[in-house]
């Protein structure tokens, strides 16, 4: 017999432990690496299951003809979150084991470490952020960014040619103060007249200043150029990915993080290959040409410019360390402020209604005074250390008036030689200044860049086959021993098995949470199960392209979300290009016609964000009016009539009635009364099917729909 | 009020004198209601973090509350142990005694820490919505497998190590 391990980490003091849990001939052996082990046979086991704690959890075996409260499992072994996920699928094979006597290999056996410093890797980043190198973040975003390189360098080309030209203008006026100014007894005159060397010289200068901003211009442009289409493609592959994702990948982030991923972090990697690419090109020109003309002019001033600059450079370094962290503290208290402000002022109908003005006030007070007083610390801070730390790095100027002035009276030096000296020196704090942010720059882009490949390297989890079947829907749908949960250790199905006729109308009742839109997500493969198939017409939907899928299923939600556009757009969302006339008998059945034309643009009033605001039941009969345009074989209901009231719940019934006509429909509803034509129904309970039968054989059942409809009952009677 | 709402709305405090609980040969906890014996039961916290022996709910395996009680203190000795113990069991929030050194990679946050005197590594990604602060100096700090590790007391904790988590705190 093959053998199945797994690794838990607590003990059942509930210290963190080594562990191991095997299943080995027949029999589960828990062993602990400090020592000490117990087995338990695994004859008799029905079930084995997981259980969920606070921040841990457990894992239990179930062995026939036990009591249900459990009483009589046996604990096998404790694990903190860390091994949730193996557990989880150790368990999921033991009880595929049970049922058919296969016994399958585990997919993730190992917890995902780090080979090298053995820290836990992060879900979806394939590498350990500790131990990559930078080199390997950026040397991957170089793939995005080939097709631009040739560009970029041309542009940081003309960007040096341009500096270059900069870079040489004080040249010129040495030039022009040494020969003709304030000429030397032995300086060297190319023209006859003064005056015509300097108006050559000036004509010179005009000229380089003239190029050197052409250039610049042109390099602008390119980059600018390159930027908006290297920013571009990037938020168009991420979103295509986002687009793509399942909706099980997509909910692991917040809306607000995805956003931010397809147009902050785009723009910072952009900004950062294109505008410091380019920088990094002209600084290093800059720097090097400015330390070539300050050596070459006089070495000796030279070398004293250049002893300050290691320790202000490293000052200045550790300086932006500090400030970073003065200022994210900053901007956590003032998104803090932020946040409470804009929960009083959205909220505020309920702090009147509550008389709670006085705390709301007294709670902003405090974030905000906490705002202004680090706020004030931190403008202290950067005044008195900006200002010496910023300018340590200048000092060598000091020296420099100083030696500087003494070898021009000495005459060692021309007065148009210290001038140069000077202005090149200035050119050489530029480049350093940018050097000392760098760092910062680089953490930003890798950030971004990691968080971009996160997104892009996520796995379809929902693949279509390589083969993709036809649907040629009759509208049978069978569930068969669907299990399935959201995290794979928390299964929010089991043991599902389903058939449905073509043609008919299925209504799921149950407890809140209880796994009913669980069901309908399945059905239309938002998700797939993690055991079990579900097939429509004996073809399993995982055969089915998903396109071809989708176009087959009509849903109504409880929520209608109607897009940016006229409502002419939002029903024919379903099918892009219906005529208006198709449209018209689609709303006409939905009982929308009538509001519809009463608007005064009609179906080109515009909806949606910043559009014409229509009610609950009026979007809803807009949604309805999709689906039948349409024309799905399979309908799915999601609480579509809740949250209405009475009258417009029974035009949007009569509508919805129509919509069923011969469609396998599978509706939820926590009105049970708006089940009442449907053929059968479904009642599940904590994940499984408790009950199955017509609205009168469940009553007379005397079960939980029994008790459900009761409970409704009396809720009305006291309304 | 109607009668059957109130019946709903009504706390179920168990009287303490009536509650026995023990744990049974297999280690789980038996809960005996005035000499009735109930079966196993979970018991779970209202307030974890301030009360975190008052209030307690008492649950089925399948989730039903059969009562709260409102502090352990008020049981038998043996029943209060048997009670703590499978609180304890139940809530994982090792509590961090001493933070080593945070360091940002690439948007995402290495921890070392002590935990009980020995060292421990854990990555947190996205601070700002995974390090809390739940009432006055309390922090809770949610890992990226979804452990969760408590700071019952920031001004308790070392100074260097109140400057390492400062900026994450806002």
């Amino acid at each position: 017999m093959k053998t199945l391990f797994v690794k838990f980490d607590l003990g059942n003091d509930g210290a963190l432990c080594d562990g191991t849990l095997t299943l080995e001939n027949d029999n589960f052996i828990v062993s602990y690496e400090s020592g000490g082990s117990f087995s338990v046979p695994f004859n008799g086991v029905k079930e084995a299951r997981q259980f969920t704690d606070i921040g841990c959890g457990r894992l239990e075996l179930i062995y026939e003809n036990t009591p249900d409260d459990g009483s009589e499992n046996v604990l096998l072994c404790r694990f903190s979150m860390s091994c949730v996920v193996q557990i989880g699928e150790f368990s999921k094979v033991v009880n595929y084991y049970i049922k058919s006597g296969e016994l399958l290999e585990i997919s993730d056996v190992e917890r995902p470490v780090c080979p090298v410093c053995g820290r836990h890797l992060i879900e979806g980043i394939g590498v350990c952020l500790f131990c990559v190198k930078k080199g390997y973040v950026f040397s991957r975003a170089m793939s995005f960014f080939k097709k631009y390189l040739p560009f970029v360098i041309f542009s940081g080309v003309l960007m040096m040619l341009s500096n270059f030209l900069s870079a040489i203008m004080p040249l010129f006026n040495q030039k022009l103060l040494d020969n003709y100014i304030a000429p030397a007894p032995d300086a060297a005159a190319y023209f006859d007249s003064p005056v015509k060397g300097i108006a050559v010289l000036a004509a010179l200068m005009g000229a380089s200043f003239a190029a050197g901003r052409v250039l610049g211009i042109f390099s602008a442009r390119i980059s600018n150029r390159i930027g908006s289409k290297f920013s571009n493609d990037l938020r168009i592959m991420v979103y295509d990915k986002i687009q793509r994702q399942s909706l099980c990948s997509v909910s692991k982030n917040t809306t607000g993080n995805l956003i931010k991923r397809i147009t902050r972090d785009t723009e910072v990697v952009k900004d950062f290959f294109n505008q410091q690419g380019r920088y990094l090109i002209s600084q290093i020109v800059i720097l090097f040409v400015s330390l070539f003309m300050l050596f070459k002019t006089n070495a000796f001033l030279a070398t004293l410019v250049i002893i300050p600059v290691p320790l202000g450079f490293f000052a200045i370094k550790g300086f932006w360390a500090k400030i970073r962290i003065r200022y994210r503290k900053q901007w956590r208290a003032d998104s803090r402020a932020t946040s409470i402000l804009h929960d009083i002022i959205k909220g505020i109908r309920v702090v009147k209604a509550f008389g709670n003005e006085e705390s709301e006030i007294e709670k902003f007070s405090d974030a905000s005074k906490n705002l202004a007083d680090i706020a004030s610390s931190n403008e202290r801070f950067w005044a008195l250390t900006f200002p010496l730390v910023g300018n340590f790095i200048t000092i060598g100027e000091f020296f420099i008036l100083f030696f500087g002035g003494k070898m021009v009276i000495e005459g060692n030096l021309s007065v148009g030689e210290l001038v140069m000296f000077n202005t090149y020196l200035a050119f050489l704090y530029r480049p350093l200044r940018w050097m000392s942010t760098l760092p910062k720059r680089i953490a930003d882009a890798s950030t971004s860049l990691v968080k971009l490949y996160e997104v892009l390297d996520e796995d379809f989890s929902i693949k279509d086959a390589q083969h993709p079947k036809l649907l040629n829907a009759g509208g049978a749908v069978e569930f068969r021993d669907v299990e399935f949960g959201y995290k794979s250790y928390e299964p929010v199905l089991k043991d599902i098995s389903l058939k449905i006729n073509p043609g008919e109308m299925i209504g799921l009742v149950g407890h809140s949470g209880a796994g009913k839109s669980t069901l309908i997500n399945l059905c239309m493969r938002l998700y797939d199960p993690s055991l079990g198939s579900i097939t429509i017409d004996g073809t399993d939907i995982r055969d089915i392209e998903q396109e071809e899928l989708r176009n087959n299923i009509g849903v109504v939600f409880q929520e209608t979300y109607l897009f940016s556009g006229t409502i002419y757009d939002n029903i024919a969302y379903a099918r892009p290009g219906a005529s208006p006339e198709e449209v018209l008998t689609a709303a006409k059945a939905a009982n929308a016609h009538d509001f519809v034309m009463n608007l005064p643009d009609g179906y080109n009033t515009t909806v949606g964000e910043n559009g014409h605001s229509l009610s609950g039941g009026e979007r809803q009969r807009v949604a309805i009016a999709r689906a039948l345009l349409k024309n799905p074989k399979i309908l799915i209901l999601d609480e579509a009539t809740s949250s209405l009231d009475p009258e417009t719940e029974s035009k949007i019934q009569e509508a919805i009635s129509r919509l069923i006509e011969n469609r396998t429909t599978i509706a939820i509803a926590h009105r049970l009364s708006t089940l009442r034509n449907a053929n059968r129904l479904i009642v599940i309970e904590k994940g499984r099917i408790a009950e199955v039968g017509t609205h009168k054989e469940l009553l007379k059942k005397k079960g939980i729909y029994y008790d459900l409809v009761m409970a409704q009952r009396k809720t009305s009677k006291l309304i | 009020m109607n009668s059957e709402m109130s019946d709903a709305l009504r706390l179920e405090l168990l009287n303490p004198t009536e509650i026995k609980l023990e744990k049974n040969k297999n280690g789980f906890l038996i809960l005996l209601l005035s000499g009735e014996n109930k079966g196993r039961v979970k018991l779970t916290r209202a307030y974890p973090y301030n009360m975190p022996y008052s209030y307690i709910g008492v649950y089925s395996i399948e989730d039903d509350e059969i009562g709260i009680i409102k502090d352990l203190s008020e049981l038998s000795e043996n029943s209060e142990t048997a009670a703590k113990e499978e609180l304890e069991k139940r809530y994982y929030c090792p509590e961090i005694s001493e933070i080593l050194s945070i360091k940002e990679k690439m948007g995402s946050f290495y921890f070392e820490v002590k935990i009980n005197g020995s060292k421990k590594n854990f990555a947190v990604k996205d601070i700002s919505r995974n390090v809390r602060f739940t009432t006055e100096n309390f922090i809770m700090i949610f890992d990226v497998d979804g452990n969760r590790y408590i700071i019952p007391d920031l001004n308790k904790i070392r100074k260097k190590a109140r400057r390492l988590l400062e900026p994450y705190l806002y």
